[in-house]
């Protein structure tokens, strides 16, 4: 329901836009100077069966361009209702965390946060709620993309509200397979050797959206096709072979509408009836100054999870262009075109070029971006979960 | 120009010199017999001349066409005149020569013999002992058409009695029979004055004697009417439309309403104005006019609704031919609910609300539908880009019943081809339907029956359909007890509904909805006591009827439990009585009382909180059921509806104003702009009713023979128990939604000028406006403090606004107008930060409303071009061509920060990006 006037609101506003022929929307660049807030950001899921992780970071001001200042140093524990206390570990980059953790539905839980300089946050106590497992992770390719589903359902009806995550990674190929390299200690051209490969990358991504859902106004607690992502059609995440891991959280229910109405003040925006945006309120507290703004909301769960993977054979007519920006080129065999094209333009050698009567003649060659996987932000480590 | 008009014209003038000084001869002599029966005053004297040798020099003008029977034995000439004459007002004096001049006591009246137009006519009246009186005779209300004509009122026996009586009638339009409402009919001296109701009806105390009845109304001719009273009567008076006036005659009275009338802050704009100003899509948009008047703003282009002098958009009653509108928006806002083919005005009361008005705190906007055409049948057809429209009147029985049907719809849909493939099946539809059947019964009584249904769809690509409507229908019977007393009984049902479903996701697939019904019954009753008091009473009462909310599987396979949640009911009441005393000549004063009752009525179940906490879910102590028909709680009290008018000079008045009001029905909205999908709440035991007043103080001033107005208005207003929400208000299916909101305070304050002329080649109005609103929630039992519990605007809060509306009249086929307004940018509530969180950084938020939109402006041109003005023929046809926003400026409609593939991106939404031109076709028949 909510969703389904989000949507409208989408709508409405494409249509004005394509009514009207013109950019209705611009940039804007706000003329107020923000004022410095650096409020405590907490961002985690307290779990028994997975590795449990939390980052703290500070808010920044508008328009956020510079790097968000993550907090090292502090000490994180989570206490047990039952007086049990675990303590966190810091992992670098502002995160903490423990690979397990004995937890019981039986017991509620909170976490302290005390930051290095003095001040200490303390969560509400939040039950350690069961997760029921993933039913089935599926995908629908149409003229759309390939849109994926989660599904799920609590024979207990107690769950109700759920949260998603997903890692996302896909294999991908550049346009051209560079067989050969260039070594630049003698200006010469060597085959590559299958750690030198660049031709097979794999790129891996993260949720950008906030994916919440909830069965609350059905009688049974039914997840039904829930769409987690579209992957636009004939796009290079599924070019080759894609994998999606889905991790699924229970929520309470007011941490939902926490999370709701964060998707709400960031996601959301932009249409003629626009919600107002308002002040999030989460669950935990400075203690010396109770009216502190703290970003976050601990909650607690066992983690599912489910991973899929959906290859381009399975895809009919899922045609990704890759193409190169310039045609191949021709280096000839000798010193100074070698190294003028492979060193100083940097292109990479193809494959070998024979003249008319025989003898090796030169190489083709083309820029790294249509020869080099790894120019395109993916890496050529193979995940140890990849079949084949 | 008709040249059979000119033939006319020259006619008569020749007509008037040669006949308008008549003289006789003959020999003077002593005494005088006549026998004369039936005769006119110059046919008389011509008698008497010849008999008694003496010359009369007399304007044929002062002497009324009014057959007279004289009967004299041998008397003296003075003693045949004087019986001639006795209460007639007319002088003689006879000198030395046997000269008799005979003269008015008053000016010289200019104007044509009256016979030359009616010569035939007169001659028909039937035969009476005295004066006669024509309009008791022609066995109907006589109308009176000419001005130059006198006209006598009752019996010449009671001539000479002093004291004052009363006249009464309907305003008619000339061509159609329509009744014109709002009709200013006064007399100068002494002055008194009143309008004409909204069904055409006045009723005015003058003292007996000879006056000149002054006729005005906007968007007609003004006109006048020589009247000799002598007793009660009846006069019905027709008007021409302004259209049909030659630019030779040029009747120059007065246009003061503004400066003489007691109420303040109302604005009334006839049809015609608002044709003529330039709206996006070029059809005649109500709404859009009523938004550039001073004191009336709007957070943005595609919002319909109205924020009156700080009030919120809930907080205005409109009322269109007496239904509530509750939502009067079509297609997103973009047009307004009503057919401009069938308005005949619209009258806003921003301050002084009249007492038989209640239940919204801010202002009424009363929409008057238009009456069919007595007479013929005819119609009109508007065809624009996206919207079409059609109205057909006529005669049921001529003269006594005649109906008015228009309808309109949008082919909006060829827009949606333009889409995205995803959007490729949407839809979106709107129609309208409005239908006025009115009935003379008799001379007393008229019945007038009423229907309007509007209806929008939408459907997102085959998944989610929205749809919503008005339905309204009323019975209003209006019947005059005496010329001093009418009453007007009316009775009708009003709805409003919206529906959304969607079957996309089967085991989600639901169907949602909201409908609020309300049935009423009104009595009003005027009394026009004496010329200084006229009192006006009645009873309303409305019995409501709230679905708050349905939410129902859409077929067997959906898992969706249905929930529903409970009805509301209640009767809203009110007694009013209010009198209009004319204290002085220039003091005046309207005083109201309305006493109001709301019960909150069983049967129901009611969420109990820990009293002195805030109410949220935690402080719920239980629930109370109550049965059917019971009251659960009762709300009232008194509303004061207080104003006073002071004529400084002719040009000038002063006024000032008190007036209070409670509203127990409420929107829930958390949208700045009012959507289709707001719903209403009535006031329970946990959510009070609003209460607010307002002070008001004002200055008119008229210019160049009234022909231009100007007012400076000034305001302070109170605003108690309005509705804010709490972070995160869940405002849709929520059982209890008295925990999400919060009860906030308000004020709001202005100053509001405003020149205005109407009439002329080149006519419209320029206003500037400073105001105010401000809210406050400081109260921690209630719940979270806003902004600290700071005063904090609100999102309509836009300090200047500035609007020029200006027609320019080339000739009677041409006009070009132009409008242009300015504002100051609404508040918004602007991200103070960023975060990073659940993969993607995000904004900050904190206070409400702290910041600006960048400021609105605006200028709009159009051309509105009549075809041939040739009384007789089929059709007659026009266009409207113009471009809105003709600067092409990007106007915020909005400005918003939101996160997309991981960062975050600040965009500034206009409605109109670019100038849009627009063409419109008219064709009457």
């Amino acid at each position: 329901m909510k969703s389904g006037f989000r949507r409208w609101k989408t709508y409405i506003f494409i249509t004005m836009t394509c009514i009207l022929l013109c950019d209705c929307v611009q940039q804007y660049v706000s003329p107020y100077k923000s004022p410095t807030t650096g409020y405590l950001v907490v961002e985690g899921y307290l779990t028994g069966n997975g590795p449990t992780r939390y980052s703290l970071s500070r808010t920044i001001a508008l328009p956020g361009d510079s790097t968000i200042p993550v907090i090292t140093g502090a000490k994180l524990q989570v206490e047990g209702n039952d007086n049990s206390v675990y303590p966190l570990s810091e992992q670098g980059n502002g995160a903490y965390g423990i690979a397990s953790l004995p937890l019981s539905t039986s017991v509620k839980y909170r976490l302290r946060i005390s930051i290095p300089g003095g001040e200490t946050y303390l969560s509400d106590f939040v039950p350690y709620k069961p997760t029921p497992p993933i039913d089935s992770v599926n995908w629908v390719y149409n003229s759309n993309g390939v849109t994926i589903y989660v599904n799920t359902h609590d024979p207990t009806n107690s769950t109700r509200y759920y949260q998603w995550t997903y890692d996302q990674i896909y294999e991908y190929h550049p346009a051209e397979a560079s067989e050969f390299i260039y070594v630049p200690s003698d200006t010469s051209i060597a085959p590559r050797s299958s750690a030198q490969d660049v031709y097979t990358c794999w790129k891996s991504g993260i949720a950008a959206n906030i994916l919440i859902g909830n069965s609350a106004k059905l009688a049974q607690d039914v997840i039904y096709e829930y769409p987690l992502l579209n992957i636009p059609l004939n796009s290079q995440p599924l070019s080759v072979e894609y994998s999606i891991l889905v991790s699924q959280y229970a929520l309470s229910d007011s941490g939902y509408y926490f999370l709701q109405m964060m998707a709400q003040n960031t996601q959301s925006l932009g249409s003629l009836f626009d919600a107002q945006p308002t002040q999030l309120t989460g669950n935990i507290h400075s203690l010396s100054n109770p009216d502190e703004q703290v970003i976050g909301y601990i909650q607690a769960g066992t983690l599912q999870q489910s991973r899929i993977f959906i290859s381009n054979q399975q895809l009919p007519n899922w045609v990704y262009l890759n193409r190169c920006g310039d045609p191949d080129r021709i280096v000839p065999n000798t010193p100074d075109s070698i190294y003028y094209y492979f060193d100083q333009i940097g292109l990479n050698p193809l494959y070998q070029n024979f003249g008319p009567s025989g003898p090796l003649f030169g190489w083709y060659a083309n820029a790294p971006d249509c020869t080099d996987c790894t120019i395109q932000g993916g890496t050529t480590q193979k995940p140890a979960f990849w079949p084949n | 120009m008709n040249p059979k008009f000119w033939y006319i014209l020259v006619t008569i003038t020749c007509c008037g010199l040669l006949a308008g000084r008549c003289s006789a001869q003959g020999k003077p002599s002593a005494a005088l017999t006549l026998d004369l029966r039936q005769v006119t005053y110059g046919d008389a004297l011509k008698e008497i001349e010849k008999q008694s040798g003496y010359r009369f020099f007399y304007d044929t003008a002062d002497l009324d066409t009014v057959r007279i029977d004289v009967n004299v034995q041998a008397q003296p000439l003075s003693a045949v005149l004087e019986s001639l004459f006795s209460g007639t007002g007319i002088s003689f004096s006879v000198d030395r020569f046997h000269h008799v001049f005979i003269a008015k006591g008053e000016a010289i009246n200019t104007g044509l013999p009256p016979g030359f137009f009616d010569k035939a006519d007169t001659g028909r009246l039937a035969a009476g002992d005295t004066v006669h009186d024509y309009l008791e005779d022609v066995g109907k209300t006589a109308v009176a058409t000419i001005e130059n004509k006198l006209y006598i009122i009752g019996e010449k026996a009671n001539g000479n009695l002093p004291g004052k009586v009363n006249l009464a009638g309907y305003t008619l339009d000339a061509a159609t029979g329509e009744p014109i409402v709002g009709a200013s009919v006064y007399v100068e001296n002494p002055r008194i004055g009143v309008s004409s109701d909204q069904y055409g009806y006045y009723s005015i105390s003058i003292p007996r004697g000879r006056h000149v009845l002054n006729i005005q109304s906007i968007g007609m001719r003004d006109t006048r009417r020589l009247i000799m009273v002598y007793n009660d009567g009846k006069m019905n008076i027709e008007l021409h439309t302004q259209v049909m006036t030659l630019k030779k005659v040029i009747v120059s009275a007065e246009k003061a309403s503004n400066i003489k009338g007691t109420a303040m802050g109302v604005q009334k704009i006839d049809i015609r104005t608002i044709k003529q100003v330039p709206v996006v899509f070029g059809e005649a948009d109500v709404l859009r006019v009523v938004q550039m008047l001073p004191g009336v703003q709007t957070v943005g282009e595609s919002s319909t609704g109205l924020n009156v002098r700080g009030g919120s958009t809930d907080q205005n009653l409109v009322l269109f031919n007496d239904a509530t509108i509750y939502n009067s928006a079509h297609f997103f806002g973009f047009f307004s609910a009503f057919n401009p083919e069938v308005v005949k005005d619209v009258e806003l009361f921003k301050s002084s609300m009249p007492a038989r008005y209640g239940g919204r705190l801010s202002s009424v906007l009363d929409i008057n539908g238009r009456e069919g055409n007595k007479r013929n049948f005819a119609g009109s057809a508007g065809i624009g880009l996206l919207t079409s429209r059609l109205n057909i009147e006529g005669p049921i029985i001529k003269d006594k019943t005649s109906f008015i049907i228009g309808g309109r719809t949008t082919y909006a849909d060829w827009l949606l081809q333009d889409l995205p493939s995803q959007y490729k099946n949407s839809k979106a539809s709107f129609y309208d339907v409005n239908l006025t059947i009115s009935h003379e019964i008799n001379k007393k009584n008229n019945l007038y029956l009423t229907g309007y249904l509007s209806e929008d769809h939408f459907n997102l690509n085959n998944d989610t359909t929205y749809a919503y409507g008005n339905r309204n229908v009323n019975l209003k019977w209006k019947h005059i007890f005496s010329n001093k007393w009418n009453s007007v009984l009316s009775a009708g049902y009003d709805r409003y509904q919206y529906s959304i479903g969607s079957t996309q996701n089967p085991v989600n697939a639901y169907n949602l909805g909201f409908n609020i019904n309300q049935l009423y019954f009104r009595a009003n009753f005027n009394y026009y006591l004496s010329s200084s008091h006229t009192i006006e009473f009645g009873l309303n009462t409305l019995r409501y009827k709230l679905h708050p909310g349905y939410y129902v599987p859409a077929d067997s396979k959906s898992l969706v439990v249905p929930d529903t949640l409970q009805a509301e009911q209640a009767q809203e009441s009110a007694l009013y009585l209010s009198d209009h005393y004319t204290v002085t000549n220039s003091l005046t004063l309207d005083g109201g009382l309305r006493w109001s009752l709301f019960n909150y009525l069983g049967p129901g179940v009611v969420n109990n909180y820990a009293p002195g906490a805030p109410v949220t879910v935690q402080t719920q102590t239980g629930t109370t059921p109550y049965a059917a028909g019971s009251v659960i709680k009762t709300y009232g009290g008194p509303e004061y509806r207080v104003s006073a008018r002071y004529v400084v000079t002719e040009n000038f008045s002063l006024k000032a104003g008190y007036n209070t009001a409670r509203q127990y029905i409420h929107m829930l909205s958390n949208t700045t702009a009012m959507a289709p999908t707001d719903i209403w709440k009535l006031s329970d035991p946990n959510i009070k009713p609003q209460y607010g007043d307002q002070f008001s103080l004002g200055a008119y001033h008229n210019f160049k023979n009234n022909t231009i107005e100007t007012s400076v208005e000034v305001y302070y207003k109170r605003i108690h128990d309005y509705l804010d929400y709490r972070s995160g208000a869940q405002l849709i299916m929520n059982h209890h939604i008295e925990t999400d909101v919060l009860e906030t305070h308000g004020k709001a304050y202005g100053v509001e000028l405003l020149v205005k002329k109407l009439t002329g080649k080149l006519n419209g109005w320029v206003s500037y406006t400073y105001s105010r609103i401000l809210l406050q929630q400081n109260n921690p039992n209630e719940g979270p403090l806003i902004n600290n519990g700071h005063w904090y605007p609100a999102d309509y809060d836009k300090p200047n606004d500035a609007t020029v509306v200006a027609n320019y009249r080339f000739n009677h086929r041409f006009s070009v107008s132009g409008n242009a307004t300015y504002s100051t940018g609404r508040p918004i509530t602007l991200p103070i930060g960023v975060y990073y969180y659940a993969g993607s950084l995000r904004t900050l938020y904190a206070d409400r409303n702290a910041y600006r939109i960048p400021d609105y402006f605006r200028t709009d041109l159009s051309m509105n071009i009549e075809g041939n003005h040739k009384v007789h023929q089929k059709t007659h046809n026009s266009w409207t061509i113009g471009v809105y926003n003709l600067t092409g400026r990007h106007n915020p409609y909005s400005v918003y920060y939101v996160s997309q593939n991981g960062v975050i991106n600040g965009y500034k939404l206009s409605i109109f990006g670019s100038a849009i031109p627009f063409v419109n076709f008219n064709i009457r028949f």
